[in-house]
């Protein structure tokens, strides 16, 4: 039953997860807001830690189980790590706490790499699992008890979550706002860098404009473009008192839509390119055989062929276009950056995560969302 | 009688009609602010407050730095935001003469911004806070009982007899001559190259940070004068009794054209900036930056407490 060949991947977590419970602080605790705080050690928080810290082990000891037996085992430990932790956290933190109506608990190093290690151990698990809707259970399971935890107010004395609790008012709307420029962006990146790409690769004199062009676009520092931008929209505005009603000004939406707009350009442009290029000579020859004319040759040979890479293209900008949208706060139009560029000014690293961590989820949502949408839109033959 | 009270009914009607209508016509007002808890802080009161009085207030808080905000009032994108007057002078009248030594006296530096601004840009200041948020030194506690130190001349005796200092500032902090050099000038000390941490663009939450934890051996910090965190970081700001520093005094901005159609802004706003005294701006920017709370919850409270919302 036990087998020379472990899994690396899940002792790997195992080890980073142990050192860190050992040697790492798991929590920090601030007298106040803003000044430094004492780390403390999982361990020196109660009985909790030795039980995590033998769970651990037990999961350390089963890689080196068959992978029949294996799969499912680390399956679940994994699972109860990432929850273990979790709850660990949120009952620590309201622990370290007590009465105090000043002093913060945030997350230290520890408990972030657990966090981290559990993800490796359902990895771990999810490379051995051969039941699609095993894996996808494995993987739901971690994430709907943390929601769970999350909603019932578990984690409620973490500093992170004290500042989420004193902008319930602006949270979700810039959340919203933050959403609402990413992908209005993306959709005037399209319209602009699609029509782009496939004129760059009709024509090998405009391919190296277009590409210098739009790369040459890039380099500009985002900050510059944003502040630049206010003259022309303002001027615009003035000679154009209508466009006013449509929500144009100088400030706010308009040219943080321009300024991503901009920077959301070359992955599209290229990935069109990209995607038309790879299309096979051999492919577009045997359409030509077919007597396929120009038209019927482009929807029905390179589109289909290209299509996979023109998608990829989207969603590299997609994602990118998330993250660029915090720059947006620094021009009035608002967004996450609200909470970071805030947090960043007052030295409140609790504000930043406020800001930063929804920044990573949706990044992260996005970029599911365009793989899923990537893998139904491609046509069968092609994939 | 019948029909006197028909008339009087008539008049009401048409008093009560003309009152409606004006109340209606208060108009949109656009409110910025810079990106700091303090700017933050009197923007949201600037918003209560107008919208308070019946005005439609658009709010862009934060608006953006100093620069984007600025040019947001100028091109009209705002209309109203508050400003410092030493900020002001340094920033935005570069080619104006400035008479020496006006910066660091209040009324004058006000009196020279609310000149030339309303000459050069047709943008009115109104009444100013009677608190100074300028640069300043700040050490901690421990090292200011143990060596006695107070104002900046006994810091400057300290240095020169060889007492350690290690000060964290942004890099404007120490290269602006009416910044820390003005204070080196005026007190005659002179720091070497590895007594000064210099960090580019940091606020002074974080400098105040780093000397309160005494990072990288720092033990003395920029500061502005009405931070709310010096006190509970344990550190005590070095009064400047040479008066070295320009006068910083927050004021509402207002472009002039918008002041001309809604005079009374001025009588709104007034009020609440001439209560803002140093102690009151420490004691507000404290909850914000050390109590976390929301900048408009802060500016609410404190309006409502004295009586300027009902």
């Amino acid at each position: 039953m036990i087998l020379t060949n472990p899994n690396r991947i899940a002792i790997l977590g195992c080890l980073l997860a142990i050192s860190s419970l050992v040697l790492l602080p798991f929590l920090e605790l601030k007298a106040n807001r803003l000044v430094a705080g004492t780390g403390k050690g999982l361990l020196e928080l109660g009985a909790a830690g030795w039980w995590l810290l033998g769970l651990l082990v037990l999961v350390g000891l089963s890689a080196f189980l068959k992978p029949r037996f294996r799969a499912p085992v680390l399956a679940i430990l994994g699972n109860l790590v990432f929850i273990a932790s979790v709850i660990l956290i949120g009952a620590a933190a309201s622990s370290l706490l007590g009465s105090s109506t000043l002093a913060r608990v945030s997350i230290a190093p520890a408990a972030w790499l657990i966090l981290v290690s559990s993800s490796f151990l359902i990895f771990a698990a999810l490379n051995d699992l051969e039941n699609i809707w095993l894996k996808r259970l494995t993987l739901s399971v971690g994430i709907l008890v943390f929601l769970a935890i999350l909603l019932t107010g578990g984690l409620s004395s973490l500093s992170v979550i004290r500042e989420y609790q004193t902008r319930l008012d602006t949270f979700w709307l810039e959340v919203g706002r933050h959403l609402g420029l990413a992908f209005l962006a993306l959709l005037t990146s399209s319209l602009f860098g699609l029509p782009l790409g496939f004129w760059a690769a009709r024509s090998k004199g405009f391919e190296g404009l277009i590409l210098g062009f739009s790369s040459l676009l890039q380099t500009i520092p985002s900050l510059a473009l944003l502040a630049l931008l206010i003259t022309p929209f303002s001027a615009l505005v003035r000679a154009f008192p209508v466009l006013e009603s449509f929500g144009i000004r100088g400030i706010g939406f308009a040219p943080a839509i321009t300024a991503l707009t901009v920077y959301g350009l070359l992955p599209i442009a290229r990935g069109v390119l990209n995607g038309l290029k790879a299309v096979p000579e051999t492919a577009l020859e045997a359409g030509r055989g077919m007597g396929m004319t120009p038209n019927q040759l482009f929807s029905g040979v390179e589109l289909p062929l290209a299509l996979g890479l023109i998608l990829n293209g989207i969603r590299t900008s997609a994602v990118q276009l998330v993250g660029l949208s915090t720059l947006s706060s620094l021009i009035g139009a608002g967004g996450l950056g609200v909470f970071i560029f805030g947090g960043l000014g007052s030295a409140a690293n609790d504000l930043v995560l406020l800001g930063a961590i929804p920044v990573l989820v949706l990044a992260v949502l996005t970029d599911a969302g365009f793989r899923t949408l990537e893998q139904a839109s491609i046509p069968k033959g092609c994939r | 009688m019948n029909r006197k009270r028909l008339q009087s009914l008539g008049l009401l009607l048409a008093v009560t009609l003309t009152s409606l209508a004006l109340a209606q016509q208060k108009g949109t007002v656009a409110i910025g602010s810079k990106l700091d808890s303090e700017g933050q802080l009197l923007g949201q009161m600037m918003r209560l407050t107008l919208e308070h009085a019946g005005f439609t207030v658009k709010a862009q808080i934060p608006t953006g730095n100093t620069f984007v905000t600025r040019k947001a009032l100028i091109e009209g994108q705002i209309d109203i935001y508050p400003e410092y007057t030493g900020s002001a002078i340094n920033n935005f009248f570069k080619g104006q003469k400035i008479p020496d030594g006006a910066p660091s006296r209040a009324a004058q530096s006000f009196a020279i911004v609310k000149t030339l601004d309303l000459k050069l840009n047709n943008i009115s200041w109104l009444e100013r806070a009677p608190a100074n948020n300028t640069f300043a030194v700040a050490i901690p506690k421990t090292l200011a009982v143990r060596e006695g130190l107070k104002s900046l001349v006994n810091l400057a005796a300290y240095v020169n007899k060889g007492g350690v200092l290690k000060i964290v500032g942004s890099q404007e902090f120490f290269e602006r001559s009416d910044a820390f050099p003005s204070f080196e000038k005026a007190y005659g000390f002179k720091l070497k190259a590895d007594q000064k941490v210099v960090i580019a663009g940091a606020t002074t939450s974080q400098t105040e940070q780093a000397a309160a934890s005494n990072t990288d051996g720092a033990n003395a910090a920029m500061a502005y004068g009405t931070d709310g965190a010096i006190a509970a970081l344990g550190l005590v700001v070095m009064t400047d009794p040479k008066g070295a520093q320009p006068v910083y005094q927050p004021a509402p901005t207002v472009r002039g054209e918008v002041l001309k159609k809604y005079p009374e802004i001025a009588g709104l706003l007034n009020p609440i900036f001439k209560g803002l005294t140093l102690p009151v701006l420490q004691n507000l920017n404290r909850q914000i930056d050390l109590e976390g709370k929301a900048p408009q919850e802060v500016a609410r409270t404190y309006l409502a407490s004295k009586g300027f919302l009902k």
